[in-house]
């Protein structure tokens, strides 16, 4: 017993050692992102971009406020995906003295969580909350790095449209998620101001395996795109089953498709083809964009950045930008104004928010080729 | 004289002090940020959730029903006291007696309307009884979400954000105290005892000419009441609620807070909410890992604990003040009972050593 206290004191002490080896101080960021649960492949992506951020801010001698540097450190809390835990994560990062933090990766937990760090004026930047009411219900410190759902809709019908010239649209969502149903109704709002035709089935809820029944009306409305969008995990499965009834329609979709989970879970010939709007895509020419895959890869074993790794980078980035501009890390109120009025190249480029505090984001087209996404072209507004 | 001394003696007034000592005490760490906002939260929803689960005790503790849709009930209650609040009290909520006033006028409101859905799901209680009712709460509770899930005006998937924060540590304090009360009020009175005798043996009890049906039903709709009041506590301390935050593992949530504290008891009820609302955070330390060691934690409670940690044990003050004799303590058998007799074997056992050394 003796001997293992011994040891134990040891590795306390070369712990110290270490930690007292950097003169700076260090200043505390906090991750909220689902580690657990349904959505931790998001939670994994997440840390991932934001553990990057704060490397090299770390490497290159730490972040330079006012007139001193701090080392950045990550506090990472898992909200399992939930409103509820989410609630408590938040709460737990704020009482242990987080600067800022970043998350969550849902609009509902991110409302769920926005207005805690509002009351305690602690900044929370959303990765990927794309509801237009995230920023709203959150209060006047929560912001997001991502774009809001009524554009990305938007982008979505005007690939279906315009890009590809389809005029029925058929879609399929999830009506237990907020984001999958969001995204729905302004897909279907802009296709139709567009001038094209839609046809709406649902399924409820991220457990269901079967979508014979939406399918099968679908082929009966002879669609000539179909238009899915839901959380990551749930989109395998409704693709591999309209192949495998004989539709060879094309598939639109929005960010969720942009997950390797996607690309492990179908088989490449179902995905072939398969064109979805996203916000970075990881072969762009752009020298900032090139710098920020090359680093990610050879962190995380050659893992391509997705749009859940480059949010998350952008966001601690963002930070960061903020609290060098403001010059203090004890002031909340003159760091949420210089959170808002923020303006830096980021990889995926040109970033600024409006006055919502949603980013204005320009969208890139991908595509699958042979199991992966590529690009495919540039969509404007 | 002799005799009312006497009667002191028999009675216990220790948990009449304790309960407004421990407000005293909670609410001037809370006032003096002694217990931060994290572990203040935290002690909310261990309220809430001790709210519920004593609901739930009042159909499978006392009645010997068995129902798996608390959370639906919640639902309700949380749903209709937000959207009152939301939309038809907030601008009337200008100072802070009416603040209160109208919040607690939306509790009610909330609580009557899962009391109703309360009444429905009770009606088929009269021809079903074990797992068969069980599975028909549980689809009850089902529907009722789902039912959030596609009315316009509950917002649908996306549910209601932006619901005033009134739930404070006082109210929660207040309401628990008050449910524990009217609980043990109404355990004692002659409908308490009428549910008490269809849990035991309801043949019995309808040749004793006691109306089963009713006091099933009425188990059900006072149940679902207090379950809604603990669901509006709960929607305006979150500021917001989905219908996915009322899925039937919340449900489940309650029927482990009931049976891990020891079902039968109003008391071991909230303390099993409390107990296992705060090992998930405590656990918060081990990151991933806290979901494995939790449920081991409940299998071993189940193991060791099959009455729950608690047993039946009452607090002094459910009991009226009057003392468990020793009979009661035995069949009880809580793990207090258990710790003190492994001290008392533990002393005994010393004794005996010293004496054989002595020898």
């Amino acid at each position: 017993m003796k001997k293992y206290m011994f040891l134990a004191l040891v590795l306390i002490m070369a712990f110290a050692s270490v930690m007292a080896v950097s003169a700076n101080e260090t200043l505390k960021i906090g991750l909220c992102q689902p580690i657990t649960g349904s959505m931790a492949m998001s939670g994994l992506y997440s840390t991932h971009g934001v553990q990057l951020a704060i490397d090299q801010i770390n490497e290159a001698g730490g972040l330079q406020v006012g007139d001193k540097t701090y080392d950045l450190e990550l506090l990472i809390e898992d909200n399992e995906g939930k409103p509820d835990i989410t609630i408590n994560a938040v709460s737990k990062l704020i009482s242990d003295g987080v600067v800022a933090i970043v998350g969550t990766n849902s609009s509902s937990t991110s409302m769920a969580g926005g207005p805690i760090a509002t009351s305690e004026k602690v900044v929370m930047v959303s990765t990927t909350g794309t509801n237009p009411d995230v920023t709203q219900v959150g209060g006047e410190y929560m912001f997001r790095s991502c774009w809001i759902d009524s554009y990305q809709g938007y982008l979505a019908a005007k690939l279906a449209y315009e890009t590809l010239g389809k005029r029925r649209a058929a879609i399929l969502y999830n009506n237990a998620d907020d984001y999958s149903t969001g995204i729905m109704d302004f897909f279907v709002k802009s296709f139709e101001e567009m001038g094209g035709e839609t046809f709406v089935q649902a399924y409820a809820g991220a457990e269901i395996k079967d979508f014979k029944a939406q399918i099968t009306a679908f082929k009966d409305w002879e669609p000539d795109v179909i238009f899915i969008e839901a959380q990551a995990a749930e989109l395998p499965l409704p693709t591999q089953q309209i192949r495998e009834l004989g539709m060879d329609t094309q598939i639109v979709g929005a960010a969720s498709w942009d997950n390797e989970l996607l690309t492990q879970l179908t088989p490449k010939e179902d995905l072939e083809g398969i064109i979805y709007v996203t916000t970075f895509c990881a072969d762009s020419d752009e020298p900032k964009a090139k710098e920020f895959v090359e680093a990610y890869k050879a962190k995380w074993d050659g893992e391509l950045p997705m749009n859940q790794a480059t949010m998350s980078y952008n966001a601690m980035r963002i930070i960061a930008q903020a609290l060098q501009d403001c010059g203090k890390v004890d002031d909340p109120e003159a760091f949420r104004d210089a959170m808002a009025a923020v303006n830096m190249e980021l990889p995926n480029g040109h970033f600024e928010y409006d006055e919502n505090r949603d980013p204005q984001i320009s969208g890139v087209l991908m595509t699958f080729r042979d199991g992966v996404g590529v690009y495919y072209g540039e969509i404007g507004n | 004289m002799m005799k009312i001394k006497n009667n002191d003696t028999n009675k216990t007034y220790l948990s009449y002090i304790v309960v407004p000592v421990l407000f005293f005490v909670l609410y001037y760490l809370i006032q003096t940020k002694t217990i931060n906002m994290y572990w203040r939260n935290i002690i909310l929803i261990c309220g809430i959730n001790g709210v519920v689960a004593m609901s739930l005790n009042l159909i499978n503790g006392i009645t010997g029903q068995s129902c798996l849709g608390q959370a639906g009930f919640m639902s309700v209650g949380a749903y209709v006291s937000a959207m009152l609040t939301k939309n038809v009290f907030k601008p009337y909520m200008t100072d802070t007696f009416q603040t209160y006033a109208l919040f607690v006028a939306a509790l009610i409101i909330g609580g009557l309307a899962a009391g109703l859905i309360g009444f429905l799901i009770g009606l088929p209680s009269l021809r079903l009884r074990g797992d068969y009712l069980a599975i028909i709460t549980l689809g009850f509770g089902e529907m009722i979400r789902v039912m959030w899930r596609v009315v316009p005006a509950a917002g649908r998937a996306k549910g209601i954000n932006s619901i005033p924060k009134v739930t404070n540590f006082v109210s929660v304090y207040i309401i628990v105290f008050l449910v524990m009360l009217i609980f043990r009020n109404f355990t004692k009175s002659s409908y308490g005892r009428s549910c008490i005798a269809v849990r035991e043996n309801e043949l019995a009890g309808e040749t004793m000419g006691i109306n089963t049906t009713a006091a099933k039903i009425r188990a059900f709709v006072f149940a679902a009441i207090v379950a809604g009041i603990g669901g509006g506590l709960y929607s305006h301390l979150m500021t917001f609620i989905n219908p996915d935050t009322f899925n039937s593992a919340k449900s489940t949530d309650y029927v482990l807070y009931l049976y891990t504290g020891g079902v039968g008891s109003f008391s071991s009820a909230l303390l099993g909410a409390i107990i296992f609302t705060i090992i998930p955070e405590i656990l918060r330390f081990m990151g991933e890992w806290r979901l494995v060691v939790y449920p081991l934690v409940l299998i071993l409670t189940m193991i060791y604990r099959p009455k729950g940690l608690f047993g039946k044990h009452e607090f002094g003050f459910m009991r009226f003040g009057e003392k468990e004799n020793e009979y009661e303590k035995e069949e009880n058998a809580g793990i207090l009972m258990l710790i003190s007799k492994a001290v008392k074997s533990l002393l005994n056992g010393k004794k005996e050593k010293t004496r054989k050394e002595a020898q």
